[in-house]
């Protein structure tokens, strides 16, 4: 469980630092992760067993760890480690699969990238860690209890999903934010601030030189696209509306479709077939 | 010997995604900056039909890594397939697209092999005293962060789809093929892939959608979103619309099209009815093909169109939808 800036709070850069724009920034927990956490109590409600929670930072994260036992799971753990939004992913890595290991566990699950760096890469590093499968963009997730494997539905590029069984343990990345967090009452909030929380502390020397630095922090500047290229012989208000319109206007088609209604309807189908929405009928295929 | 810049070809059964082409283009101009040369992984099946076009867009070696087991992505197995090429071949930078398969093997491997990754980067370069500089944004896209790799090789980074933008291609241009056998054991595998499938466009979200058909302010009655809703079953595209058809409540606000809605960036676009104002232009920037319906001659979305067409929906929309039912009832 990640704690990250509120996805609402606005950044600004300042002297190369990341910097929440509002004086007192809201820390919350990752959304992927909450969704993660609730696949995960559905799953013990169905089949039964523990939830364990860890989670990895200075003291600030047990809030996080406090509303994980408000939600009911069973054990919290606190890897205390007071800069860990500084550590690169393979040292945290490291010591989550450590905590991991310090439980039985048949399902690790977590969110599948952050909403701050959103790296997406502690799934796989903690599967080669553990020595379990990986899942990633996981959108759907049951649970074959005689045949001890999971069924998961990978979200992949337009609109398509591969359906894959994967034997457990396996790790699996959680790619879901719609999932709405169950309401947690003010008593169980309460309650759960006596509970135990298992602190592991990271002992130093355990932290890898870093092979990524980062050299500079800056406003977005989206770079220019390859193929755009003004074209300079258009009117200035030609090569204005192309501005406005953010460059992306400047296209092939220079000829109006109009006419007979038929015929129209014809040219358009015609394009549909050319951009390869429609089949060819056979008689036209030379 | 100097190290090579591979480029991982993503494809889906020999299809090749467009983000190989502009990783091969940012491969291009960084092997010219480091005396290289571009290597392209090709894994599959029956894919040696790529190799020409891999070619034509700054390849200048294809690894070619054919076998039945690797018709289709799985984790484990390309996994494997990749180390023992990095192991064999010492590349100096290992670039991926930042698609679902190739996230998931970049950063596999980068765990395997333990090596530095950086993911979802917008740009690849050089500083002054030779140091490869990965641009990736953070926060949401508020901040991009430039950072610097060091330490042992090879380096890996996924690109962000859509952000480079593709060189055109060079036919004539020609690669050299080094064939490998990947051996490959079976037990290695831990996952299995069952199937793939495609969502009903009609739910899936507007971002993922492959084609989509809108309505804006044009289109005013539930007739006219009955012709659009029916036109886009026929092509199997999802609905979408402007903010104005949402304000109508024709669409759900999350079907909204534009700055104020959702950024698409499907193969095809229709637009019906829909004007063109800079709000929604934003949003459809990325689309890669765009066909619209409007009444009027100076409606700013002509600018966009690859296929401007003139007329009255109420009439048009009926004869298309027949037009494609007489199509497909003959093929």
């Amino acid at each position: 469980m990640k704690q990250v800036l509120d996805p609402r709070s606005t950044i600004k850069v300042k002297g190369g630092q990341i910097l929440p724009q509002e004086p007192t920034p809201v820390m919350v927990i990752n959304p992927r992760d909450i969704a993660a956490l609730e696949e995960g109590m559905r799953l013990t409600e169905i089949f039964g067993g523990e939830v364990t929670a860890i989670s990895a930072g200075d003291e600030e994260v047990k809030r996080t760890l406090y509303y994980c036992l408000a939600r009911g799971v069973d054990r919290a753990i606190h890897i205390f480690c007071p800069r860990s939004q500084d550590l690169e992913v393979s040292p945290l890595s490291i010591l989550i699969s450590r905590a991991i290991m310090s439980v039985d566990y048949d399902l690790v699950l977590c969110g599948d990238r952050s909403q701050d760096e959103g790296k997406g890469l502690m799934v796989p590093f903690l599967a080669n860690l553990l020595g379990c499968p990986q899942a990633t963009k996981v959108v759907k997730l049951e649970i074959i209890q005689e045949r001890n494997s999971a069924i998961i539905w990978r979200q992949l590029e337009r609109g398509r999903r591969a359906e894959i069984e994967c034997q457990l343990p396996a790790v699996i990345g959680v790619d879901r934010t719609s999932l709405e967090s169950k309401y947690v009452s003010i008593f169980s909030q309460r309650a759960a601030l006596v509970k135990p929380v298992q602190r592991v502390d990271l002992e130093v020397g355990e932290i890898q030189e870093a092979s990524l630095h980062v050299v500079e922090v800056t406003p977005p500047r989206p770079r220019t696209k390859k193929t755009f290229v003004p074209d300079a012989s258009l009117s200035p208000e030609e090569r204005f509306q192309l501005l406005l319109s953010g460059g992306v206007d400047n296209k092939k088609s220079k000829d109006f479709i109009e006419g007979a209604t038929g015929l129209v309807a014809k040219q358009v189908v015609d394009f549909l077939k050319k951009e390869g929405r429609l089949p060819y009928p056979k008689e036209d295929i030379v | 010997m100097k190290k090579e810049i591979w480029v991982v070809a993503d494809h889906d059964g020999g299809d090749l995604n467009e983000v190989t082409y502009e990783i091969l283009g940012e491969a291009h101009d960084l092997a010219k900056s480091l005396d290289s040369k571009v290597c392209v992984i090709l894994i599959g099946h029956q894919v040696q039909r790529i190799i020409d076009v891999v070619a034509g867009f700054g390849a200048d070696t294809v690894y070619l890594v054919q076998h039945e087991l690797l018709v289709d992505y799985v984790t484990d197995i390309y996994t494997s397939v990749m180390v023992n090429l990095v192991q064999q071949r010492q590349p100096a930078i290992i670039i991926f697209g930042d698609t679902s398969q190739s996230h998931d093997l970049a950063a596999g491997l980068a765990a395997q092999i333990k090596a530095p990754i950086a993911t979802d980067c917008v740009k690849l370069e050089l500083n002054e005293d030779s140091t490869i500089m990965a641009t990736r944004p953070s926060y949401g896209d508020q901040v991009y962060v430039k950072l610097a790799f060091s330490g042992e090789k090879p380096y890996l980074v996924t690109m962000r789809p859509g952000v480079i933008g593709i060189e055109s291609q060079n036919r004539s241009r020609g690669a050299e093929v080094i064939r490998v056998d990947p051996a490959i054991e079976v037990s290695i595998a831990r996952t299995k892939l069952k199937r793939k499938f495609k969502l009903d466009p009609a739910t899936i979200p507007l971002s993922e959608a492959e084609v989509i058909v809108a309505g804006g302010a044009g289109a005013s009655t539930k007739e006219d979103w009955y012709l659009i809703k029916e036109l886009a079953e026929l092509i199997e595209a999802s609905v979408g619309g402007s903010r104005v058809a949402a304000d109508r409540g024709f669409i759900s606000t999350e079907r909204v099209i534009g700055l104020s809605g959702t950024y698409i960036t499907p193969k095809l676009y229709i637009a019906i009815g829909i004007s063109g104002a800079s709000h929604h232009t934003q949003g459809i920037k990325e689309a890669k093909s765009i066909v619209t319906i409007n009444i009027d001659r100076a409606a700013p979305i002509f600018n966009m169109a690859d296929l401007k067409v003139i007329a009255d929906l109420h009439l048009l929309l009926p004869e298309i939808n027949n037009e494609i039912r007489r199509t497909k009832a003959v093929c």
